[in-house]
């Protein structure tokens, strides 16, 4: 117990690199997931088998494997980042692929006769998916949305394995300097990717009781 | 009288020792049959040779140290085990090896997941708090790894100011570059193997990279040359490896590993075992170190 409060300011750091990788790759999966679930419901074919392909592809590689196309991969290719923006771009990558199903399935869960009567009134495609069918979509899909970002924060440890030292990297180094008191540092790291979880959950609620449409 | 029950039990184990050592052939290997009774009774090693099964904690990403391919495990580390399962007169199939890692190998000796942990365990005075150390069986110290050329001109951890640095997250490594130099630890870049620290080193995502010398002897041996050893001369760190064992009340078994590893050495079979792993890169094998005492192995 003495080693985890000795050694606390070095925790929160880490959990503050853990928590630096969630933010930007969650802003990212969230606008590219927004823009690919766009593609998967639009009238253009060409889209549609690009939405289609990249969620069939990504979606169903394990991550560890897209982290070592990102890390190993784009340096080949003279693609040279820093470890941290290599892992926001696998995580990036990664986690889009379920943002864009699970805003598929909102835009599924909106009546037909909403996207019929914003078509009859002459607004456009995008018009009617912007004003009409997203904003309704994203109501209803509050509770998945949260269950792949609390996902999201919990698969920033894979980055522990590709040269970021957040969380666990961080877990793994304290473990080997305090070989006698390993159980508490590996229980106060996950007590404290537990805590920030359910904060985020329970935010997720609040949220969801403020915005659920109902029919 | 407990003579006639006492005679059965050992009538007993001497039999299931034999059966064991029938049994257990198949490996190719000529292990000499071991006599359970030769043991204290009760202790661990009767315990084993008894069973004729060992569980050893290894390394599974240290090339020529341990190493998990294919092919099963190979290095330095898993001839020693089988050199002192063999003493208990366990044949090589009865010599169960478990993955461990940093987390995990204290953990599992004090659960009796695994009987003795033979994993490029650096003996310090930390880990001796929760485990015992047997040995120590061979003296590993770190360098550095560029690539060849050495474009930064890179002969020293002092060079690496500035720079970035990979080592493998929770290695003795970064326990002590933090303590020796501060200012390289703070661009250290953190992977969970070596071997990832070698491709990194090869594309140019790091400047080098450290672990134990031997280890990078090998990567160098396998990369074409792609890649160099510096630091070598002078290393910055020198770990002693040692076998860990239960902390048990009663030192008895920790004191016979130490035993085992004297007559390794005396035999000759831990020179066979460092030239067919260690010894096929960097060459003869050098005197084993002076084995110390449980409890207490550096004599620190």
């Amino acid at each position: 117990m003495d080693v985890v409060i000795q050694e606390a300011p070095t925790i929160l750091r880490a959990f503050i690199t853990t928590l630096g990788l969630f933010v930007f790759s969650a802003v990212g999966a969230l606008a590219l997931g927004t823009i690919v679930a766009t593609m998967a419901v639009s009238p253009l074919p060409p889209a549609r088998w690009f939405a289609a392909t990249y969620i069939r592809l990504v979606r169903n590689t394990p991550l560890t494997v897209v982290f070592f196309f990102v890390v190993f991969g784009l340096p080949q290719v003279q693609i040279s980042l820093p470890f941290f923006t290599f892992a926001v771009m696998a995580l990036t990558l990664y986690t889009t692929t379920f943002i864009a199903e699970v805003i598929r399935s909102g835009v599924g869960a909106v009546p037909v006769g909403q996207i019929e009567a914003a078509r009859s009134i002459g607004m456009s495609f995008s018009q009617c998916l912007r004003y009409v069918v997203l904003p309704q979509a994203a109501r209803s899909v509050v509770p998945p949305m949260t269950s792949v970002l609390i996902a999201l924060f919990k698969n920033t440890s894979v980055a522990s394995a590709f040269g970021v030292f957040e969380a666990m990297g961080t877990m793994t180094s304290l473990v080997n300097a305090h070989s006698s008191a390993v159980l508490w540092i590996m229980g106060s790291i996950g007590a404290t990717y537990i805590l920030i979880a359910w904060a985020m959950g329970t935010t997720s609620n609040w949220i969801e009781r403020r915005v659920v449409v109902l029919r | 009288m407990k003579l006639p029950k006492v005679t059965l039990a050992i009538g007993t184990l001497a039999a299931s020792a034999a059966l064991v050592a029938c049994g257990g052939g198949g490996g190719g290997d000529n292990v000499e049959d071991v006599d359970a009774n030769s043991f204290p009774d009760g202790s661990r090693m009767a315990a084993l040779a008894d069973a004729g099964k060992i569980k050893v904690g290894v390394q599974t990403t240290y090339p020529l140290i341990g190493q998990q391919t294919l092919d099963g495990y190979s290095g330095f580390d898993i001839e020693v085990a089988k050199g002192i399962a063999a003493q208990l007169g366990i044949s090589e199939d009865g010599v169960e090896f478990v993955p461990v890692t940093t987390p995990t190998r204290e953990a599992f000796l004090q659960q009796d997941k695994v009987d003795i942990v033979v994993a490029a365990y650096t003996i310090n005075d930390e880990r001796e708090k929760v485990v015992d150390f047997a040995g120590p069986y061979y003296e590993a110290p770190s360098a550095l790894m560029v690539p060849s050329g050495n474009p930064d001109g890179i002969e020293a951890l002092d060079d690496m100011e500035g720079k970035k640095l990979c080592v493998a997250a929770g290695s003795v490594q970064e326990a002590a570059i933090r303590e020796l130099n501060p200012r390289v630890a703070k661009s250290l870049v953190f992977f969970d193997s070596s071997a990832k620290c070698r491709d990194s080193v090869l594309n140019g995502s790091v400047e080098a990279s450290s672990t134990e010398a031997a280890i990078l002897a090998s990567f160098v041996f396998e990369s074409d040359d792609k890649l160099e050893v510096v630091g070598q001369e002078d290393p910055y760190y020198v770990g002693y490896y040692g076998i860990g064992v239960k902390q048990e009340d009663d030192p008895i078994f920790c004191e016979w590993v130490n035993e085992a590893l004297a007559t390794m050495q005396e035999e000759g079979t831990w020179t066979e075992a460092f030239d067919s792993t260690l010894g096929t890169v960097l060459g003869d094998a050098p005197t084993p170190p002076e084995i110390g005492t449980c409890g207490n192995t550096l004599g620190s």
